[in-house]
C-alpha cells in the first residue's frame, strides 16, 4: 500500500524501469482524475512523450484538469486508437522505437465502452501479452478501468493482466503477473463459435488456392462486403490456408457463414501443429521472418481466434460485411 | 522492350523482360507457384542492376509472396533493388499496410529510382 506521497515516487521512479505497466481501477470521474492528472504532470516533468487515450467527453474534462500542461500531451479518441489491437501494437512499437531514448507515458481508458465489437477476453488477453511483448519498452502506462461501469469479472481480469494495480491512490503490485506460461492456463480462452448447419464449405484441394479464393468472394460478394475488405479477407484467407496445407494434415475444411455484422471464416485442419494462441501478435521486422505471415493476417482481419487441439488446429478469422 | 515468355499455366504468367532486366508477373501468385517464381527469379541476369517486376497485371499476390521477393533481396552478395513497377492499389494498398521498411531491397517503381 502506497500514499499518495509514495504514489508521486513511483511515477517519478516508472522512468528506471523499461515497462511500467499499471491498471487504475476507477470508481468515478473524480477519482480517476485524481491519479490521472499528477501520473501526466509527472510524465511531462521527466521529459516523457505523453500521450491520452478517452472518449472525447473525457478527453474535454482531462483538458480541463491539465490547463497550461494539455498543449504538451497528445489527445486522440480511443474509439479510433484501439478499434484494432494487433494494428495499435504494431504502430505503438513503431512509435516507442521511434521516440527512444525518450519514454514515452500513456493514459488509456474507455476502451471497451469504445468498442464495443471487441470481447472483454480479447481485450485483457492482449494486455496480458503486453507484459511481455513490449516488457523492453520505454514505456509507462496507466490503463485506466470503470469498476463501477464493468461487470466483476471485467475488474478481475484487470488485475490479472497488470502487475500493478491502482485503486484510488493505493497501489498494489501483483508479483504474479509477469504474462508468461502458457495462455491456455490463463483466462479469458473462450471456446469458439461453431459453424451453423447453414454455413457454406468445401474441402481445400492443397494444389489450387484460386478456387479457395472464388469461394469467399462469393460468399462475400452475397453478403455485399466492399471490394477493399474483400481483397483484405482474401489475403488472409489464403495466407491461413497455405499455413495449414503447410502444417496442417488433411482434410482441410474450409467454411463460411454470416452473422450480424461479420463474415466468419473458418480454416479447420486435423494436424498437430499446435501455434501459440498468441502468434502473429508481435510485429516482425522483416518480410522474412517466419511469423510474418501469421501477423500479416491479423493486421488484415479484424478478429483472428486461433486454437489447437490434440484432433487438429481451428483457426476463425471475422471480418465486417 | 523484349518479353520472353518464361511460364503460363492459366493462373499465372512469367515473361522474362530484358530492358529494363526483370520479369513480369500476371495472373495470381500464391504459394502453389512460389517454386515457379523462384525459378523465374534464378534465371534473371545478375547484373549487379535493379531488376524490375512489372505487376501492372498482377490480379493477387500473397504475403508469402513478399516473403519469398525480400528474403530474394537480401540474398547474400546481392546489392542491386527489386523495383516493383505499375502497383495496382490493392498491391499498394497491401504493401502500405506491411510497411515498406519491413520490405528491404524492394522499393516502389513509381517513386522513381535513382
Amino acid at each position: 500500500m502506497t500514499e499518495t506521497s509514495g504514489l508521486a515516487a513511483e511515477w517519478a521512479m516508472a522512468g528506471e524501469r523499461a515497462l511500467s505497466h499499471n491498471a487504475l481501477l476507477y470508481k468515478d470521474t473524480e477519482e480517476f482524475l485524481s491519479v490521472a492528472v499528477p501520473f501526466v504532470r509527472a510524465g511531462l516533468e521527466a521529459g516523457d512523450a505523453v500521450a491520452v487515450y478517452l472518449t472525447e467527453a473525457s478527453l474535454e474534462t482531462m483538458r480541463e484538469a491539465l490547463g497550461s500542461d494539455a498543449s504538451s500531451v497528445q489527445f486522440a479518441d480511443s474509439a479510433n486508437a484501439y478499434t484494432h489491437p494487433v494494428r495499435t501494437l504494431s504502430a505503438s512499437v513503431a512509435f516507442i522505437n521511434a521516440l527512444a531514448p525518450r519514454r514515452m507515458r500513456v493514459v488509456a481508458g474507455e476502451i471497451l465502452e469504445s468498442n464495443p465489437r471487441r470481447s472483454w477476453p480479447e481485450w485483457f488477453r492482449f494486455e496480458w501479452f503486453c507484459n511481455t511483448a513490449v516488457k523492453d519498452a520505454r514505456l509507462t502506462t496507466l490503463c485506466c478501468y470503470n469498476r463501477s461501469f464493468l461487470p466483476p469479472e471485467a475488474v478481475e481480469y484487470a488485475r490479472q493482466t497488470h502487475p500493478a494495480t491502482l485503486t484510488g491512490n493505493e497501489r498494489t503490485e501483483n508479483p504474479g503477473v509477469t504474462g508468461t506460461g502458457s495462455v491456455s492456463t490463463a483466462f479469458g480462452r473462450q471456446p469458439l463459435p461453431s459453424s451453423p448447419q447453414t454455413a457454406a464449405s468445401m474441402h481445400v484441394d492443397p494444389a489450387d488456392l484460386h478456387t479457395v479464393r472464388n469461394f469467399i468472394a462469393d460468399q462475400a460478394r452475397r453478403y455485399g462486403m466492399a471490394p477493399g475488405p474483400l481483397q483484405d479477407l482474401l489475403v488472409a484467407v489464403t495466407e491461413v490456408v497455405t499455413n495449414a496445407i503447410r502444417h496442417g494434415t488433411s482434410p482441410i475444411t474450409l467454411r463460411s457463414w454470416s452473422g450480424e455484422s461479420d463474415l466468419f471464416c473458418e480454416i479447420v485442419d486435423s494436424g498437430d501443429w499446435r501455434p501459440d494462441d498468441f502468434i502473429g501478435w508481435m510485429p516482425p521486422q522483416s518480410a522474412s521472418e517466419p511469423g510474418f505471415g501469421l501477423w500479416g493476417v491479423r493486421m488484415l482481419c479484424d478478429i483472428v481466434e486461433v486454437r489447437s487441439a490434440a484432433e487438429g488446429t481451428k483457426v476463425l478469422l471475422r471480418h465486417p460485411l | 522492350m523484349e518479353v520472353d515468355q518464361a511460364f503460363d499455366d492459366g493462373i499465372l504468367r512469367i515473361s522474362r523482360t530484358v530492358d529494363p532486366p526483370g520479369l513480369c508477373l500476371e495472373g495470381e501468385l500464391d504459394a502453389t507457384r512460389h517454386s515457379v517464381l523462384t525459378g523465374a527469379l534464378a534465371s534473371v541476369r545478375d547484373t549487379g542492376d535493379d531488376v524490375h517486376l512489372d505487376l501492372g497485371r498482377l490480379d493477387f499476390i500473397d504475403l508469402g509472396t513478399l516473403n519469398l521477393l525480400t528474403s530474394w533481396a537480401t540474398r547474400s552478395g546481392n546489392e542491386a533493388r527489386l523495383v516493383l513497377d505499375s502497383l495496382s492499389s490493392e498491391v499498394q494498398n497491401l504493401i502500405e499496410m506491411v510497411g515498406w521498411e519491413r520490405l528491404p531491397g524492394l522499393v516502389d517503381g513509381q517513386k522513381g529510382v535513382s
